[in-house]
Order: structure tokens, then C-alpha cells, then sequence
């Protein structure tokens, strides 16, 4: 633009010429960019186009349902907050509630303290270690559908574990109990995965910090808690989220060794949407459920993202 | 020179003795985690009047034919071929959709990305069983219930994918590719010939992890298949338990026929698998 302020007779033709090639170049350069952004929406589409129709639009269309009455046939009929106040004023509803939340805490608890022990014990230096993670995480590798028939059969009345420690516990057929047998099915099977995770973020911490504090004097005990212990924070709470989660997301477990029972005493929130939606046929309620552990899902991300991040960057 | 060798070996003794410590403790909870995995295999070389009344810990008859009588007792065979089918389909469009849209997010640009991002986090952070139930109607009117397609489809579709690949492709340097689209490549040979050799590692990792959830999925396949011939494993093993509720002995030889390619799958890659899942922090 700034040869245009030097107009002279001579160089005029020459000057168009320049603006024209600028204007080619600006238009070609314009071109390529137009070019570039329409490939990275093409490369972007064939994954993002599926998760719109698959989860998106499933996602509103719950929220869309849980304000209707429908049993899979005929034309919903607006409802208004009908199934929620029935939602929230059903005992079931409520106990399940509860369920998710025993289950959260019996499982998360345990299993990231022994986790937590493994990890240091694995972090030892050890010869001879190492095959113990291979053992510890089989359990989560298997599929859950056998991992639960095994159990099943160790906890019946006559089963191996009742007679092997001389017990007579009635594991799945009363209520206390068998949700205490749920999460120890759990920690047996997530455990691995919880040292595994666990045991990467140990390894982490420099050797350093330990080693000078022990230089210093302190005991096994105080480097764990005084060093290790506040290092290693955002994983154990990390943990204790994805526990949570599993425990919102918690179905196939529970479905085949209780199926929910006795009385509903281990029917976490996914069984009773399951349950809602096609035993008795009432999808407004099923959906309505299932916003409810929408919204409970993003209040433990939200934790994840805003509280848990800030620390560990 | 006699009192260091006598600290030496009092360490190495004091060394040796924590070592054993804590062996003794890794093994006794090795022993609760291969417990019951032990005693799934022997019960499932037992009789049914023995399994309960006579609990040896050391197999004194081995009964195979278990085993035969229990591949015989359900079409595990076309259980198998299904299971295999929807996986492997599975995992081969879960990783190319996520390595072409990971790449796509990490290093174009382009209007509205910001908002399809947005659906890939939000797609990340919904649990299934949140749209269980209008996910089993939409695919109920697209007309695949007790179909390849209503198993594949829906259950190929990732946001921890998408997001994963994202995340390993920003650390590459942009120069690579540059580098390559100078030399004459179209942008489908700068991602199969550069992209996709450079996130190897991470594509693995993907690759595992969606295989094993596939094959071990449940809930999905007991949503949409009532079809005894669409059936995959873990469905199918409980229609068989249902079907043989006190044959407990057939039960875990079947069982243990389907967690067997995953275990051998799992001893063969157990380096890879244990650090696909240390990376990812979720599981399936």
C-alpha cells in the first residue's frame, strides 16, 4: 500500500501490475488457509459426527424424556417435574442413592489405602518385585462377567469361603451383608488397577527428597508420611474420583451377583435406570434417574477439573 | 576394616531382612488376589457333588470333559466369532476416527473448533448409563437391535480417545509435518506416513484398552441382542448360566474358556497393557 503513494506516469503500469500480484498472493494465501481450516474439519468430522448422534444427542434427548410419560410405545405426553418429584419422593430411588454413594466410599477408601501400601512396597527397590503387578492386575483384565460368576459361587451359604474359614455368613442373601460382599469383589478386582496407577505416581517422586531426609535422620515411616504422602496427593485423590465414577457407572457387577437385592440393598444407580426403564416400563422416571447421575457425573468432573488441577501443574 | 565390613553386613542383613518383609506381605496379598482364580480352575475339573461337599485344594480326578460338555451345552462358537467381529471392528474405527480427529484438533485450525472440542470433553465426561436408555431407542428405530452394526457402532464411538491422541499429538513438532507437505505429500499422506508412525505408541495404548472394554463389555450387548446368534461372550455365558443354573462345575469351564484369549492376550503384552493403563488413568 505504500508504493501507491508515489504515483508517477512511468511507473503506473508496472504499479498495477504489483497490486494485482499482491492481491493474487493475498487471495492465494487466503485460498490455502480456507484450505487448511477445511481439512482439519474434515479430519476432525468422522470422529466428532458419531459422538453428536451416540452420546450428544442421546444425552438431550434424557433430559427431553425425563419430563415426558412414555412405556417405548405410542407418543410421549408432557409430564412437567412429575417425574422427578415421584423420582425424589421413591424410596427406591432414594436408597439407590445411598447405594451408589456406600459403594463409592466402601470401595474407594480400601482400595486406595492398600493400593497406596502396595505401591511403596513395589517402590522398594526389591529384587524380585516385579511379577506381583502382573499378578495384582489380572483381576482387572478379566471380563467382568467371570470375575463375578467366580464370585458368586465363593459366596454361596455352602460356598468356599464360608467353609474354608469355618463361617456361616450369609454373603448375598442379607442386606448388610451383601453389600459389604459387593465391595469386596470390587477391591479384589480393582486393586491392580489402583497400584498400577498408583504405583506410576510413587515412582515419580525424585529419590532425592526421601534419601535427604532420611540423611536426616528420619524414619521409614515419617518419609512416607512427611515426603510421600503430600507428593503423591493429587494422585490419591485422583483415585478416590475415578473410584467414584466407577461406583456412578457400577452395573454389571452387581446386576449378576445380587441383582440389586435383598431388597434393593445393592441396586446402585445404573441397575434402578436399568431397572425403571425395563422392568416397569416407565422411561420418564428411568430417564429422569439418569439425569440425576448426568448431573452427579459432572459435579465429580468438575471436581477433577477445577480442584484436582491447579495443584498437580 | 573390621568394623566396616561388620556395619556392611549388619546393613545387608537388616537389607535382607526388609526385603523379606515385604515379600512375605506381596505374597499374602498375591495369594487373596489367586485364590479364587485357583480355585475356579481346580472346581472347574471337579464333579458338581464334589465342588461343594468336599473342598480339596489339589485335584485328585481331572474332568476335562467339562470343558467339551460345556462348549456343547451353548453355540460358544458363535459367541466367539461375534465377540471377535465387534472388537476387532471396534478397535479399528475407534483408533483411526480418533487419530484422524486427534490430529485434527492438535494441529489445524479452524472455525468452530472450539465448540467440537467441547462435544469431544462433554462426550468424555457422560457415563454410559446416563444414555443407556435413549441410546437403546435411537437404535432400536435405526432398526439394529440384535445387529453387527447396533454392537459395533455405537460402541466405536470415543471422546477418551479423541482426547488421548490429542493430547500425545501436541507434543509432536509441527516442522515434521511441514517437512513432509514441502516434499509434495497431500495432507492423507502427511497423517498415514508421518502422524500415524509417530503416535505409535499411543495409538497401542488405545488399541488395547478398546479391545479389552469391547470384548468384556456387557451391559451394551444385553441392551440390543435378544438373538441367541447375535450374542457375544459375556452375554452369551449368561444365557448359558441361566439355562444350566446348578451345572456350577460347566459354568466355570466355560467362564474360563472366555477369559482365556484376554489372559493370554494379557501375559503376552502385559508390559504394554499395564503401561497402557498407567498412562490413560481410565479404564473402559
Amino acid at each position: 500500500m505504500a508504493l501507491l503513494a508515489h504515483p508517477g506516469e512511468n511507473s503506473a503500469a508496472p504499479e498495477r501490475e504489483k497490486r494485482t500480484l499482491l492481491l493474487d498472493s493475498t487471495r492465494r494465501s487466503q485460498r490455502l488457509k480456507r484450505r487448511k481450516q477445511l481439512t482439519g474439519l474434515l479430519f476432525v468430522l468422522p470422529g466428532v459426527i458419531p459422538l453428536l448422534i451416540f452420546v450428544i444427542y442421546p444425552t438431550l434427548s434424557a433430559f427431553v424424556l425425563s419430563f415426558t410419560s412414555w412405556q417405548f410405545v405410542g407418543i410421549p405426553t408432557f409430564e412437567g417435574f412429575a417425574n422427578y418429584t415421584s423420582l425424589f419422593s421413591d424410596p427406591q430411588f432414594r436408597q439407590s442413592l445411598v447405594v451408589t454413594l456406600q459403594l463409592a466410599l466402601t470401595t474407594s477408601i480400601p482400595t486406595t489405602l492398600l493400593a497406596f501400601v502396595i505401591a511403596l512396597l513395589l517402590n522398594a527397590k526389591i529384587p524380585g518385585t516385579g511379577w506381583y503387578q502382573t499378578l495384582f492386575f489380572l483381576p482387572s483384565v478379566l471380563p467382568t462377567v467371570v470375575t463375578t460368576i467366580v464370585w458368586s459361587l465363593l459366596y454361596q451359604g455352602n460356598g468356599v469361603i464360608n467353609i474354608s474359614l469355618n463361617l456361616a455368613v450369609p454373603w448375598l442373601t442379607d442386606a448388610h451383608w451383601a453389600l459389604l460382599s459387593v465391595s469386596l469383589m470390587m477391591i479384589w478386582t480393582n486393586l491392580g488397577y489402583f497400584v498400577i496407577i498408583m504405583f506410576a505416581g510413587v515412582r515419580e517422586i525424585p529419590l532425592d527428597y526421601s534419601e535427604a531426609a532420611r540423611i536426616d535422620g528420619a524414619s521409614t515411616l515419617g518419609v512416607v508420611w512427611h515426603i510421600i504422602l503430600p507428593l503423591i496427593r493429587p494422585v490419591l485423590l485422583f483415585v478416590v474420583v475415578i473410584a467414584t465414577t466407577g461406583a456412578l457407572t457400577l452395573f454389571t457387577q452387581t446386576f449378576l451377583l445380587t441383582q440389586g437385592g435383598p431388597a434393593g440393598a445393592t441396586r446402585p444407580l445404573a441397575e434402578l435406570i436399568y431397572d425403571l426403564a425395563f422392568s416397569y416400563l416407565n422411561i420418564g422416571e428411568a430417564t429422569a434417574a439418569s439425569f440425576v447421575l448426568l448431573l452427579l457425573a459432572l459435579l465429580i468432573a468438575y471436581v477433577q477439573f477445577y480442584v484436582l488441577r491447579p495443584k498437580d501443574i | 576394616m573390621s568394623t566396616i565390613s561388620f556395619k556392611e553386613q549388619r546393613f545387608s542383613g537388616r537389607k535382607l531382612f526388609t526385603a523379606l518383609c515385604v515379600h512375605l506381605v506381596l505374597i499374602f496379598i498375591g495369594l487373596i488376589v489367586a485364590i479364587p482364580l485357583y480355585w475356579s480352575v481346580i472346581s472347574s475339573l471337579t464333579t458338581n457333588d464334589l465342588l461343594f461337599k468336599d473342598l480339596s485344594w489339589i485335584p485328585t480326578a481331572l474332568h476335562f470333559e467339562n470343558f467339551s460338555n460345556a462348549l456343547q451345552g451353548a453355540p460358544f462358537g458363535r459367541y466367539f466369532i461375534n465377540s471377535l467381529v465387534v472388537a476387532v471392528a471396534v478397535t479399528i474405527i475407534t483408533l483411526l476416527t480418533s487419530a484422524l480427529a486427534g490430529y485434527g484438533f492438535a494441529k489445524f485450525q479452524f472455525p468452530g473448533q472450539k465448540l467440537l472440542f467441547g462435544v469431544v470433553i462433554a462426550a468424555l465426561m457422560i457415563p454410559v448409563p446416563a444414555t443407556m436408555i435413549p441410546s437403546f431407542i435411537l437404535v432400536k428405530q435405526l432398526g439394529w437391535l440384535n445387529s453387527y452394526a447396533g454392537l459395533i457402532i455405537p460402541g466405536a464411538v470415543s471422546g477418551f480417545g479423541i482426547f488421548m491422541i490429542r493430547q500425545f499429538m501436541l507434543s509432536i513438532p509441527d516442522a515434521l509435518f511441514e517437512a513432509a507437505r514441502l516434499d509434495g505429500c497431500n495432507e492423507l499422506q502427511v497423517f498415514w506416513f508421518i502422524v500415524a508412525p509417530l503416535t505409535r505408541a499411543s495409538l497401542v495404548a488405545l488399541a488395547v484398552i478398546t479391545f479389552l472394554g469391547s470384548w468384556n463389555n456387557f451391559i451394551w450387548p444385553l441392551l440390543i441382542v435378544q438373538n441367541p446368534n447375535m450374542m457375544t461372550l459375556p452375554l452369551g455365558l449368561i444365557q448359558f448360566k441361566s439355562e444350566y443354573t446348578v451345572n456350577y462345575t460347566q459354568l466355570l469351564a466355560a467362564s474360563l474358556v472366555i477369559a482365556a484369549p484376554v489372559v493370554i492376550l494379557y501375559l503376552l503384552m502385559r508390559r504394554q497393557i499395564i503401561s497402557s493403563f498407567a498412562s490413560s488413568g481410565v479404564k473402559g
